[in-house]
């Protein structure tokens, strides 16, 4: 008989109801344990597998209704019959709601014990059959969603390089800017999620350039005012590019990637630490890639210079705290190159 | 109608014809201001708090995408309605237009005359 398996705890104070009950639950076929008193009952419920309980309400010290939810909560699979006398059934339909699932009046029907235990049993297989169906369900749905974002921010990179294809003087920028980024999140000491924050704003945060003229961009010589706001526009054009694939911090971060620190930037509204965190250490990366990289109207700069002219910016354009941390990392990786040499 | 209650229109376009042509359609009902590119243009709004703002994309020293941003980020102008105007009908360039820059509406040309009254009725703020 499949009820072989089923171990029924019998918790009541008294010992000849708990010893019917045992009788006549063993001869149907269950194996079960006893306990007489609520924290007996928890010990045997942490100590043994229990299929189900058969569970007094009145008992000296804590009553059954004191420990079903505690019941209820750390044994999920553990379904409860309530035990009652018959003036209590305004209880036992309480204990109903709190998630028992079944309850029996004193004195007991053994017949009518046995039956409820099975369907009980029954109701709790069908329970433990849905969910982990649902289980099965979340996880298939899960790893689709992430194939699917996968998908679509493969096609995104795809979208940054072949922009940066177009522009002879842009390619890698947008790689090396992440690299950049997630470094000096990591001096900062940032969490891991802020850190993958960063990874896909510094990769994206270009994309509003495929909006730019490409004349202006790749125009020698000095922009006039106009100019130089058209190709501003690209930070706010890839955050609405990006919005429906990314996170509403990476959009922020392509937004503001641009501000200064200080509030002097173009269109900016805010300022200092109301700049996302991200923005303004995508802001010190951007600048050193663009620096030390040959633009249409000067060459690169060198490692040292750019370094001084962010040095230079501290305070007005860069947050110091992130250029701080920016140009140590500089100094480290000067230390180690002359070491390896 | 009295001059001084008159709805001020401004038309932005590089080409001359085009400001002529909705000059001519507009004159009757509103007062129409012109300007020649997305530079002029923000000038004229800031100095002038035209009603509405018809605008073409692409101008040589600012283009009206650049414009439309600008007048949309500026708390004294951000409440005054940009259509935008394109030659070329492009799913792009209407999103990039109206939900990234904050345009209220995209219109490809050739347009009529009616069409265009038709929008500024539409959008011109019902102020007395």
């Amino acid at each position: 008989m499949v009820n072989h398996e089923k171990r029924i705890l019998i918790v009541d104070d008294e010992v000849v109801i708990r010893r019917l009950l045992h009788q006549k639950l063993s001869r149907v076929g269950y194996s079960c344990e006893e306990a007489n008193s609520a924290e007996q009952a928890l010990t045997k419920l942490a100590s043994n597998q229990i299929e189900l309980v058969i569970l007094d309400v009145n008992m000296p010290g804590k009553s059954g209704i004191d420990i079903l939810p505690e019941i209820k909560s750390n044994y999920q699979n553990t379904v409860v019959i309530m035990a009652t006398a018959i003036a209590e059934t305004s209880i036992a339909v309480e204990c109903m709601k709190r998630g028992a699932e079944d309850y029996l009046c004193k004195p007991f029907n053994l017949d009518e014990v046995a039956m409820s235990v099975e369907k009980t049993l029954e109701k709790r297989e069908l329970q433990l059959q849905i969910r982990d169906y649902q289980q099965s369900l979340e996880e298939k749905v899960g790893e689709q969603t992430n194939e699917i974002r996968k998908l679509f921010l493969g096609s995104i990179e795809a979208l940054v390089y072949a922009l940066e294809a177009k522009d002879k003087y842009t390619g890698g920028h947008s790689r090396r800017v992440a690299e950049i980024a997630v470094t000096i999140g990591g001096k900062l000491g940032l969490a891991e999620d802020e850190i993958a924050d960063l990874r896909w704003a510094g990769l994206l945060h270009d994309v509003g350039k495929i909006a730019v003229d490409q004349m202006i961009q790749n125009k020698q010589g000095r922009l006039t005012p106009g100019e130089y706001e058209h190709i501003m526009i690209h930070a706010h054009v890839g955050a609405g590019i990006v919005k429906p694939v990314v996170n509403d911090r990476v959009v922020e971060i392509i937004e503001h990637h641009h501000d200064h620190y200080n509030g002097s930037g173009l269109h900016q509204t805010i300022a200092k630490e109301q700049i996302p965190l991200g923005a303004r250490i995508l802001a010190v990366a951007d600048a050193y890639d663009a620096m030390t990289s040959d633009r249409p109207y000067r060459s690169a700069m060198s490692r040292e210079e750019a370094c001084r002219e962010i040095e230079r910016c501290i305070g007005t354009q860069f947050d110091p705290v992130i250029a701080g941390a920016f140009l140590n990392v500089k100094a480290d990786e000067r230390v180690l190159a002359k070491s390896e040499s | 109608m009295n001059d001084m209650n008159r709805k001020k229109v401004l038309i932005v376009d590089d080409e001359p014809n085009v400001r002529q042509l909705v000059s001519k359609i507009l004159s009757r009902d509103y007062t129409v201001i012109e300007a020649r590119d997305g530079e002029e243009a923000l000038n004229v709004v800031r100095s002038q708090k035209p009603g509405i703002v018809i605008m073409d994309m692409m101008m040589p020293k600012m283009d009206g995408l650049t414009a439309c941003y600008a007048i949309k980020k500026d708390p004294a102008t951000k409440g005054i309605p940009v259509v935008m105007l394109t030659a070329i009908d492009q799913e792009l360039n209407k999103k990039l237009s109206t939900t990234v820059m904050g345009a209220n509406k995209y219109m490809t040309k050739p347009f009529s005359a009616q069409e265009l009254l038709e929008t500024i009725r539409q959008l011109l703020p019902n102020y007395e």
